[in-house]
């Protein structure tokens, strides 16, 4: 009974019939035509059911493709998989899971896929050889980026990126086991088992929907019974054990430190788009104490003439669309094999139906068994033979070419399934640095040196029986349990045999008329092997780069040993010496989505709100990033043009009566113990043991090398308290560092540090009318008099039975305070703050207002501490004392940092009244030419200053305090801004502070 | 990596901070006629041992606490992290 | 306008953010622990423990445990420092303060965090997408506590109860950003808001 929709699909009730669920039809399209499929298929599976052979074009040839292999090695068969924002390029059918609705579309084709006018990149193939970026397009140099590059980029490539944003959600989580099993076939499920049963923490992680492994691809008996049976057995018990984890579609791409692993599960990526609240993918840190690995082995090909046509698939391949997707990849097939394994082929096609016309061995003999088993399926056995050619196009293979006894025969074929034998996963081995051993036996490279705590097993160690692999997981995964502390209890070993499994090398077959390919994703033929060899590029590291073999998504996991045999065999190296490139995390390709998982867009870092943050919003504030924190840039008004104008109405707010801006995202530190003071007086320039009791004080801290850590004010609030303020930007730094001073330098000092910048808000209150503003909030019974408060002084004052700080300290020039409230009444102090400003005729400001006063002030902030500046470069040198030792003291007094032609800070006006200013131009001596040689300095900071109605700067500039009245060049040339501008002492309202003193 | 803190037990290398030689502890003393080279030493000098090589770590992202940090820098094996306050304390008491 | 005779107002760290309800068979359950007074501990003296032995009548952990005295908590945090807590608007940090004298420095926190309570049959799936420690009961006991970090916010993390929930404080400015990870995060498991417990909201919040 064959479906006409599914031309290839076996019938229901024959000898094979896969394991689809044959009651649930799937509808989906590929290249916009509509086919049908079945739960349980992939991608590639329905598309061979449906008769479709041609799945793309290749990457620099344009040659037709179709499905190699059935697994996540594959090569050809990549696909755009979805539309829209969620189109994705380049995902391999054999790893897509069908699902209704499912919409694909071949890649690298141009009209479309059956006729690709760059096929004729075929004819110009001498220009795509290997090396050919290097060579060909050399020049001249200025055709590079205009001529050739377009020229390559529309030329050769894959899929087409989606170019919207992604519409799906990532997640990424942490999983910690005792022991973590990579892969479920035998020896992957027998590991699970024996661990799990033994009480131990276990996750198994398998790439694919279904446990099983190889045992879904074979038709093998495991206690007499199909083998698929077990996988399903064993996924059962698995399941019902409390401590073991099965994480299916969650492959492992790598292997890192102390027993990390990195995993991606894909959680929706099997259906049309993830349900409500589930992420697409998710991607793990596991962390674990053991690891068994039973990644299992990757089927080799062999290189011919004409290998990659639509039809040519490794054998083993073809026996899992047999029987476990119930699918006929061809109906005339040849069998070409170097291995016992993949005589299985032939018995297996036989069964389902097809007419094996040939197997074909390089092998003079071989076991009976099997030239027995082929003679009775009516396959011609071709001993000492191999193929040299396979002619096709784009509809696939046509004939088979055989060389054998000396004479070539041609079999008309639509099939040539191949076997070069396995190749053990290994890469996991190798993350860390191991490097893979030459196994002569087995003609490939097994696991060498493993990661601490890894153990190998089944045919990822290169043992390929069933029976072993049975044997060795299970002993695998009682001994990882048993080094945890679990001791297994001893069970049944299931009954299952270990097939023949004799193999010889054969990577090339020479003497073909058609191209052989050994890299089908990037086109890499053994002609390009040879080229790389003639001209030099004998490493395989070297070979690697020089034809790009083994680069792109499958990462040369069918290529790889091929090529590298074929240098060996042209340098006359041994395999092992040649060894194999180095490969890195990850093994498969991962999405950068799930790398980032929560954090993009606005949760691309965390975000941290004041208490006055939803005040802000409200009162219309535009907000702008300080570090993790978003602050109140300005308050624009109604009728203000731009920025500058709002920031120009609130500074002179705040210089003619009063404005409110928060502070609060300042950091705060909580310093006490006996020896508070000592400490402080060590990491500051100055000396904090004489502050009285009550009052504040500005401190300068360094690094040890010298230069200017971060400034503040610290205050005393008792003999053995001091509450430290920090920088924004620089409070985590300035606590860690804080920390190291106490814990690494001086543990003997006792004290204790504790940041409370959460636990206060904080509002600068400035301007003339600030004192009676307060007067208001606390009351008459509060003195606020300079006597009882004077400039830098502190109190602890009750505001309506909460306990607040008002600090007497100005960043603007003017008459200030800081507020400091608990931050649960953070809020409603602010706009209790906001309610009285108003009747003040004040306003809020924002950080560019702030920054506008404390240039006009001459105050230093983030764009002159800005780790290249010491102490005296910014006028603060007579702050750092003589008396005491403190961090930096020695450094800075290195001969080059008390030079006195270091950069200093200055002011700077522009000559010509009106011109606007910008930070970062350089500053030269009046008419100097604009080159580095005559480079004296640059400007810092830069401002329209409302007081003196133009453009002030700060600069630092080479002898600056010695040169007030100087007129020098302020050169911009990003900015475009070339003008004399006049130095001036940088100090530009209230030089003698009458007004902070008010 | 996994960094066995002595406080918090075995933790991931996303909570800590790296600063560097663990003789960065070892602050001269200033007072010293040849404070200027000593300090020069101290602040820029550096052995980049291929082996065990003893390290400064913050836990910030735990108990805050300096660690120093024997980790091999060949294999990435840590050999042993202790909290370097102890370490101090004891190396000050004879 | 400015009403000095009243109160101020109170705003806790997840209003706004935490709105009660959702489904009944939600597998994460939320409560707000809006009602703590909270101070960091730091130990001054070799005879805290001694101290707080004889006035709580508990051993001072010196790792990261957990116990309870009388209505006080204390957590280890990291050596030498508790995070201690106390249910209620009576002030902690004053009391600790005269309790423990010279032997330890107190500093008020109880606007500094907020802290929610996690339960619910996901509870630990839930924490997995963000806590890099591991939560299994053979890993982290009864009486464990972890200072820690959840998708890059810095957090302490305890086991409430017998039960499987855990409570977690973190810093006040990060609540947002940390209910924006959990919400989006819960959302598969399904999502209840429970009341806030306790009350520090007087008569007259917002």
């Amino acid at each position: 009974m064959t479906d006409a929709a599914q031309p290839n699909r076996l019938p229901a009730g024959g000898a094979i019939q896969g394991l689809i669920d044959r009651d649930r039809l799937l509808a989906f399209t590929f290249d916009g035509k509509v086919y049908a499929g079945h739960a349980g298929d992939t991608l590639a599976s329905a598309l061979i059911a449906a008769g479709v052979k041609l799945i793309g074009r290749s990457f620099k040839y344009h040659r037709p493709r179709g499905i190699f292999s059935a697994g996540p090695e594959e090569p050809n068969a990549l696909v755009e998989l979805r539309t829209g924002a969620r189109r994705e390029p380049n995902t391999r059918a054999t790893t897509i899971e069908l699902y209704d609705g499912l919409e694909a579309a071949s890649q690298n084709r141009w009209p479309s896929l059956a006729f690709d006018i760059l096929a004729v990149n075929q004819i110009a193939s001498p220009l795509f050889v290997g090396g050919f970026y290097y060579k060909t397009f050399m020049w001249p140099a200025s055709f590079w980026e205009k001529v050739y590059e377009p020229l390559i980029r529309r030329a050769a490539g894959l899929g087409r990126a989606s170019e919207y944003p992604d519409p799906d959600r990532y997640e990424k989580a942490y999983a910690f086991c005792d022991v973590l099993v990579i892969g479920s076939g035998p020896a992957g499920l027998a590991a699970a088992l024996a661990a799990g049963r033994s009480g131990a923490r276990v996750i198994l992680c398998e790439d694919d929907a279904r446990l099983g492994g190889r045992l879904l691809g074979e038709r093998q008996t495991i206690d007499d019974a199909p083998a698929h049976l077990f996988a399903a057995a064993a996924s059962d018990e698995l399941g019902s054990l409390p401590d073991v984890c099965v994480m299916s579609r969650t492959q492992v791409f790598g292997a890192y430190d102390d027993g990390v692993y990195g995993a991606l599960e894909r959680v929706a990526d099997h259906m049309t788009a993830p349900a409500a609240g589930v992420p697409r993918q998710r991607l793990w840190r596991i962390a674990a104490k053991r690891c068994v690995n039973a990644m299992g082995a990757t089927e080799r090909p062999i290189v011919f003439g004409g290998n990659d046509r639509p039809g040519v698939m490794l054998a083993s391949a073809v026996r899992t669309y047999l029987n476990r997707f119930g699918v006929l990849p061809g109906r005339k097939p040849v069998v070409f094999t170097t291995n016992d394994d993949g005589w299985k082929t032939v018995a297996d096609l036989a069964a389902a139906g097809a007419q094996v016309e040939a197997v074909v061995d390089p092998r003079a003999s071989v076991d009976e068994t099997l030239t027995k088993a082929a003679a009775a399926a009516g396959a011609r056995v071709l001993l000492g033979g191999r193929i040299v050619d396979v002619a096709g196009d784009a509809r696939g293979v046509t004939s088979a070419v055989v060389s054998a006894g000396g004479k070539r025969q041609v079999f008309a074929a639509d099939l040539v399934a191949v076997s070069g034998g396995w190749n053990p996963q290994v890469a996991l081995t190798t993350h860390r640095g191991g490097k893979p051993r030459w196994s002569e036996a087995l003609s490939t490279f097994v696991p060498g040196d493993l990661p601490d705590g890894m153990a190998v097993t089944g045919a990822a160690n290169g043992d390929f029986g069933l029976a072993e692999s049975l044997r060795g997981g299970s002993a695998a995964g009682a001994a990882a349990a048993a080094a945890c502390g679990f001791s297994a209890t001893p069970a049944p070993q299931p009954r299952a045999e270990d097939e023949p499994a004799a193999v010889v090398p054969l990577w090339h077959v020479d003497g073909g008329r058609y191209k052989a390919f050994v890299d089908l994703q990037n086109d890499v033929t053994a002609g390009d092997i040879a080229l790389a060899h003639a001209e030099g590029f004998r490493s395989i590291e070297h070979l690697k780069r020089y034809t790009t073999l083994g680069m792109a998504t499958d990462q040369g996991k069918t290529s790889n040993l091929n090529g590298h045999a074929m240098m060996a065999a042209l340098t006359g190296q041994a395999m092992s010496d040649v060894g194999t490139t180095l490969s890195r995390p990850p093994h498969q390709p991962v999405a950068i989505g799930a790398f980032a998982g929560h954090h993009r867009g606005r949760h691309f870092r965390p975000t941290r709100h004041v208490p006055g943050h939803a005040w802000a919003i409200e009162n219309g504030a535009v907000m702008v990033e300080a570090g993790p924190w978003l602050r109140p840039q300005y308050f624009p008004r109604p009728g203000e043009k731009d920025w500058l104008a709002s920031v120009v109405r609130e500074v002179r707010t705040v210089r003619s009566s009063v404005g409110v801006c928060d502070v609060s995202t300042l950091g705060r530190i909580d310093i006490r113990g006996r020896d508070a003071a000592t400490f402080l007086d060590r990491v500051y320039i100055n000396t904090f043991s004489t502050l009285p009791v009550g009052k504040a004080r500005y401190g300068v801290m360094l690094r040890e090398d010298g230069f200017v850590m971060d400034d503040g004010t610290t205050s005393r609030f008792g003999d053995d308290h001091y509450v430290m303020s920090t920088t924004t930007a620089n409070a985590a730094k300035v606590m860690q560092h804080l920390e190291f001073c106490h814990q690494a330098l001086w543990p003997e000092l006792d004290v204790a540090m504790v940041s409370v910048t959460e636990q206060w808000s904080q509002y600068a209150v400035a301007g003339p009318k600030a004192r009676e503003l307060l007067a208001q909030l606390y009351g008459s019974d509060v003195d606020l008099s300079n006597d009882a408060l004077p400039y830098m002084g502190c109190r602890e004052i009750s505001l309506r039975g909460i306990t607040t700080r008002l600090f007497r300290i100005s960043f603007s020039g003017e008459l200030a305070y800081e507020l400091a409230a608990p931050a649960r009444h953070g809020a409603a102090v602010l706009e209790d703050l906001m309610a009285l400003c108003d009747t003040f005729g004040g306003c809020p400001y924002g950080t560019e207002a702030q920054s506008v006063m404390r240039i006009e002030k001459g105050h230093v902030a983030g764009n002159e501490l800005n780790g290249q500046t010491v102490a005296r470069d910014l006028g603060l040198g007579r702050m750092m004392s003589t008396k005491k030792d403190y961090i930096g003291r020695v450094m800075a007094d290195r001969p080059a940092l008390v030079a006195p032609d270091r950069p200093t800070l200055v002011g700077i006006r522009p000559v010509e009244k009106g011109r606007r200013l910008t930070a970062g131009a350089h500053i030269l001596p009046g008419g100097a030419a604009a080159v580095a040689a005559s480079d004296q300095g640059y400007v810092t900071s830069v401002a329209y200053s409302p007081a003196l109605e133009g453009w002030i700067g700060l600069a630092l500039v080479v002898n600056g305090p010695t040169r007030h009245g100087e007129r020098v060049r302020a050169y911009d040339a990003v900015r475009n801004n070339d003008q004399d501008v006049t130095i001036c002492a940088p100090v530009f309202v209230d030089p003698e502070g009458v007004r902070l003193r008010g | 990596m996994r960094i066995p803190c002595p406080f918090c037990g075995v933790r991931d290398i996303t909570e800590f901070t790296y600063l560097g030689d663990a003789s960065l502890s070892q602050r001269p003393d200033p007072a010293s006629p040849d404070a200027a080279k000593r300090f020069h030493e101290y602040v820029h000098l550096r052995d980049n041992p291929a082996g065990l090589h003893d390290e400064l770590w913050y836990h910030g992202g735990g108990c805050r606490s300096w660690l120093t940090v024997t980790r091999n820098t060949r294999t990435h094996a840590i050999e042993d992290a202790k909290l370097t306050r102890a370490s101090k304390s004891r190396a000050a008491t004879p | 306008m400015v009403d000095a005779a009243l109160p101020l107002k109170v705003r806790g760290a997840f209003d706004g953010l935490l709105v009660p309800g959702g489904p009944k068979d939600a597998g994460i359950v939320v409560t707000e622990r809006a009602s703590l007074q909270i101070a960091t501990v730091v130990a001054r003296s070799r005879e805290l423990a001694a101290v707080i032995e004889a006035t709580y009548g508990i051993a001072l952990p010196s790792g990261p445990k957990r116990v309870v005295a009388r209505d006080v908590t204390f957590l280890g945090t990291g050596p030498r420092t508790w995070f201690a807590f106390r249910p209620g608007d009576r002030p902690l940090a004053s009391d600790l303060g005269q309790a423990l004298g010279e032997h330890a420095a107190i500093v008020d926190q109880s606007d500094g965090y907020g802290v929610l309570r996690i339960a619910g049959s996901r509870t630990r799936a839930l924490l997995a997408k963000g806590v890099p420690i591991d939560l299994h009961p053979r890993a982290f006991a009864a009486d464990g506590v972890a200072a820690t970090v959840c998708s890059h916010i810095g957090i302490v993390l305890w086991r409430s109860d017998a039960d499987s929930s855990f409570d977690i404080a973190l810093f006040r400015s990060l609540c947002g950003s940390f209910w924006s990870w959990l919400s989006e995060s819960a959302e598969e498991f399904g999502l209840r808001v429970a009341p806030a417990d306790g009350s520090l909201r007087p008569a007259i919040g917002p």
